[in-house]
């Protein structure tokens, strides 16, 4: 199997030579591999979601080596990774981060805005996406009037439109009750059952009890244990 | 000095495109003294992140001045009223010493201004940025022209005077003016073998892909087309054998076909010349751009043509 | 889905907090557009009037000011080959001064063919048999509001020096839309004008000469300077050169002190659009991370300042369309036209030509468009993790 994620020696640095010189990523080496279900474990400002940004090439690391299906993303200028994350990562967040002034729909499609895609075709995905998540019936509800199980089903419809092939989840299920939890991992499982790697930032048990095969990486201050 | 609604409006855009270029500057100088693509510093992507912003100021100046060339001609030729002796935009052209200049200026701004937009593209679409210094020399010499461009601007509308005559266009292009004279030595005859051989040699080096040439000709193709234009074609337009003009075209009786004409012409070298300087800089093809060129040098001599058959088919006499 | 319709959807869903801008610019592309609207009418209109001109005006001048030029030499003018007619034209302001406005006498010759067709033209059942058998006269209906005012709706009394006042009886009202410039006219015969405006029988205001070939114009201009040397000569391409520079000038004047304005809104736009709000950088976080490009935030805030712009560009000119061209006294003639002639009884001719357009567009949408780049610029590098936290 592939390396999805390759990482080596990377580190951030934020305010090099200030007196807030803060070290967000100590050292940081690790493999994703292809088809894998992983966990990036520990408290909150432990360096989590500062690693996901920077895999998701948000961040740039101030040294080491990153790969992202072989591409060195942290290197990259901005026009070829915002193409990439695009094309090849989806991304969900802890706060849903929905447009509470756009509809299910409408939300699901802002992915697609910058691509050209035709119309028709852009809303035929984005419905096959929402019924996908069991939403098809809220699709014209502004986002603000969902409750939260349902912002975060809508979410991921939006980071599944381009048919990623890695997901990144910060905390995904932190701002959900037990049976939204249970449903969004149920829809993550299955992704990765057909294919898609995914990798999510979580303090949350329930992803052990659930997710067979998981693979757990643990994180503190910065570093991997 | 001369004032109306029209200048107004024009030197405010004017002033406005040269604040931006100011505004940017600092930004431009930063890159090109501090660029360093494979440093990690927070500066490094700072400086990317305002590459962002000098482009977008450019592609805002281009589009401004493509949009203002034929209002500014329209300005000419409005401004013609208010001075004794002028009749269209030649006589306000040659109203001082500055006006040729600042019209010169305008094109080859316009030139270096599509180029820069071309290069940036291209640059856009590498994964180390490789042709950001080259940018941002071309972005130097852009805004040294602006602003060289806002000065004979103000040194032309001050010097104007509405008191003194100056020539119109029979004046200056006429049987009569000897203050323009053929190239090397041909009659008009020579120059439309000339122009029409030009346009052949354009077509085969497209064919055959010389692009230095195809360049080279192009320049040409526009020297002999000003020539052409004002000595030849632009009597069938008029429909007059003593009325030759470059400027009268772009008024109202003869269907503004002006903008057209120039247009087109203006086009076809512009493309040409990116073609060779974008493909000298970069690693890209630019074939597309000679494609664009070679349209609008066609469109431009079968205009031209179309008049004198046009005239012969309804006369059946050639001027 | 493009970005057109992406920054519709972000401007309609919060239109609270970008109906002020609007309504502002849209303020300023009325006040703009009205200006232009009237300058431009009013110069359209004052064309055709020239048109109807004489081709050569001789004056009489004495320490600059208009003085009374002798009519004995409109027969020598009438011998100059090319010459078709010269004659003697008679206008001037007469002060009524009960009501403090200035009113607009004008002499026609009524016996010139020419000069009668015109009048024809200002009111249609003319008969000059009825209208010659006493003193009569022709009111614009703004004069005829004045007069009535003071209870002249017969016949208005002209206050004559040395003499009895002079009753001109009312016979007639012609339509102000005939002509602008006449708004303020009575129109008589020549002699009675002669008389209230104090000239001597052998005297008019001007002499005006109508030449049919445009190009022997400056020739005879040559031999009017021999004829008579002291007097000012003005060619047709002269009033229409004076014309445009009026309204050319003062249009510019206006011009620029509506910019200078406009920029201070500018500024607190500006000042507005650059400091990104907490949610605003958080929206912009969640594009990013969803894989917008820098270019792609930038193409969308320029997208939503391109709609705000064009949307209030053509409400503005809308609105000011009513505005001037449907509702009578506009404030905007006056500053045009002054406001101590009769009435400020004025509709305007439509009138709009490509260049006024153009005009609007290089003083309202580009300046708002430049002041939108940095802003724009400035929230697309907003930082992307924002959207993580």
């Amino acid at each position: 199997m592939t390396n999805v994620i390759e990482i080596e020696n990377l580190n951030l640095v934020f305010s090099a030579h200030t007196p807030r010189e803060f070290h967000a990523l100590k050292n940081i080496s690790m493999q994703v591999k292809e088809r894998e279900f992983c966990i990036l474990k520990g408290v909150s400002g432990s360096g989590k979601s500062t690693l996901l940004s920077v895999m998701g090439a948000l961040l740039k690391p101030t040294s080491g080596k990153l790969e992202v299906f072989s591409n060195p993303v942290s290197k990259m200028p901005d026009f070829h990774a915002s193409t990439f994350r695009r094309e090849h990562l989806g991304f969900i967040f802890q706060n849903f981060n929905l447009f509470d002034e756009f509809t299910v729909l409408e939300n699901v499609q802002t992915a697609l805005v910058p691509t050209n895609t035709p119309v028709a075709q852009m809303k035929t995905r984005a419905l096959e996406l929402l019924s996908l998540v069991n939403l098809e019936t809220k699709k014209n509800t502004f986002a603000r009037n969902l409750s939260g199980g349902e912002k975060q089903r809508c979410a991921i419809a939006r980071a599944l439109i381009n048919n990623p092939k890695l997901i990144l989840a910060d905390e995904p299920t932190a701002n959900l009750d037990r049976k939204n939890s249970e449903n969004v991992i149920e829809i993550l499982t299955k992704l990765n059952q057909n294919g898609t790697t995914v990798l999510v930032a979580t303090h949350d048990e329930i992803f052990e009890q659930m997710v067979p095969n998981l693979k757990v990486i643990h994180i503190k201050e910065g570093m991997l244990l | 000095m001369i004032f109306s609604k029209s200048l107004v409006a024009f030197l405010f855009v004017e002033g406005t495109i040269g604040l931006l270029f100011i505004f940017s500057f600092y930004f431009a100088y930063m890159i090109l003294t501090r660029w360093n693509f494979n440093s990690p510093s927070k500066l490094q992507y700072t400086l990317e992140k305002r590459d962002y912003f000098v482009s977008l100021i450019l592609y805002f100046a281009l589009t401004s001045k493509v949009i203002l060339l034929p209002f500014f001609i329209n300005l000419l030729n409005s401004l013609s009223e208010k001075l004794p002796g002028a009749m269209c935009a030649a006589g306000v052209v040659s109203a001082n010493e500055y006006g040729q200049i600042l019209l010169i200026l305008k094109v080859v701004i316009i030139f270096v201004s599509g180029t820069w937009l071309i290069l940036n593209a291209k640059d856009k679409l590498e994964v180390n940025l490789p042709y950001i210094k080259s940018r941002y020399y071309l972005y130097l010499a852009l805004f040294f022209l602006i602003i060289l461009e806002l000065f004979v601007e103000y040194l032309y509308f001050t010097n104007i005077s509405t008191e003194e005559v100056v020539l119109c266009c029979s004046a200056i292009y006429g049987a009569n003016s000897g203050g323009l004279t053929l190239p090397l030595g041909l009659d008009i005859v020579g120059i439309l073998y000339l122009f029409y051989a030009t346009w052949v040699l354009l077509f085969l080096t497209y064919i055959k892909k010389y692009w230095f040439i195809n360049t080279a000709a192009n320049i040409m193709y526009l020297v002999l087309s000003f020539y052409a234009l004002t000595y030849f074609f632009s009597t069938y337009v008029y429909e007059l054998p003593t009325h030759k003009c470059p400027y009268c075209l772009f008024q109202k009786e003869y269907h503004y076909i002006g903008y057209l004409l120039w247009g087109s012409l203006i086009g076809g070298s512009f493309y040409a010349i990116a073609g060779l300087v974008v493909s000298k800089l970069t690693r890209f093809k630019t074939d597309y751009l000679y494609r664009n060129s070679l349209v609008l040098d066609t469109i431009f001599i079968l205009v031209c043509t179309l008049y004198v058959v046009a005239y012969y088919l309804k006369n059946g006499v050639f001027l | 889905m493009n970005f057109f319709k992406f920054a519709s959807l972000t401007l309609i869903r919060n239109l609270s907090k970008n109906i002020v801008i609007f309504i502002f610019f849209t303020l300023f592309i009325f006040i703009a557009s009205s200006f232009i609207f009237t300058s431009s009418s009013l110069q359209n209109s004052l064309d055709a009037e020239l048109k109807g001109q004489p081709d050569i005006i001789i004056q009489h001048k004495k320490a600059s000011r208009n003085h009374p030029i002798d009519n004995s030499i409109v027969d020598e003018i009438n011998e100059i080959p090319g010459v078709e007619k010269a004659y003697e034209r008679v206008f001037g302001y007469y002060f009524f001064d009960t009501a403090n406005r200035y009113i607009n006498v004008i002499g026609i010759d009524f016996l010139d063919e020419d000069q009668e067709k015109q009048i024809k033209h200002l009111y249609e059942n003319f008969d000059l048999k009825v209208f010659m058998q006493k003193d009569n006269m022709l009111i614009s209906s703004a004069v005829k509001k004045l007069f009535e005012q003071y209870y002249y709706d017969k016949f208005f009394n002209f206050i004559v020096e040395d003499e009895e006042p002079k009753k001109v009886y009312i016979s007639g009202v012609f339509d102000k839309r005939v002509n602008l410039f006449l708004n303020d006219a009575v129109i008589m015969d020549i002699a009675i004008a002669k008389d209230i405006l104090g000239y001597e029988e052998n005297e008019a205001s001007e002499i005006g000469i109508v030449v049919p070939n445009k190009l022997e114009i400056d020739n005879i201009v040559q031999k009017l300077l021999v004829i008579t040397p002291t007097s000012k000569i003005i060619t047709k391409n002269n009033m229409y050169k004076y014309s445009h520079e009026l309204y050319d000038y003062k249009g510019g004047i206006f011009l620029s002190l509506f910019i200078t304005s406009f920029l201070g809104f500018l500024v607190i736009f500006y000042s507005q659009a650059s400091s990104i709000s907490g949610p605003g950088k958080k929206q912009i976080g969640i594009l990013r991370a969803i894989g917008w490009s820098i270019n792609d935030i930038i193409k969308w805030k320029m997208s939503e300042a391109m709609i705000v712009s064009f949307v209030s560009f053509l409400s503005g000119i809308l609105l000011s369309y009513f505005y001037i061209f449907l509702f009578k006294n506009n404030i905007f003639v006056s500053i045009f036209l002054g406001s101590d002639n009769v009435y400020k009884d004025i509709s305007l001719e439509p009138f709009f030509d490509i260049n006024s357009f153009a005009i609007l567009f290089f003083i309202t949408i580009v300046p708002y468009l430049a002041s939108t780049l940095h802003p724009a610029w400035k929230s697309s590098i907003a930082d992307p993790t924002e959207a993580v936290k």
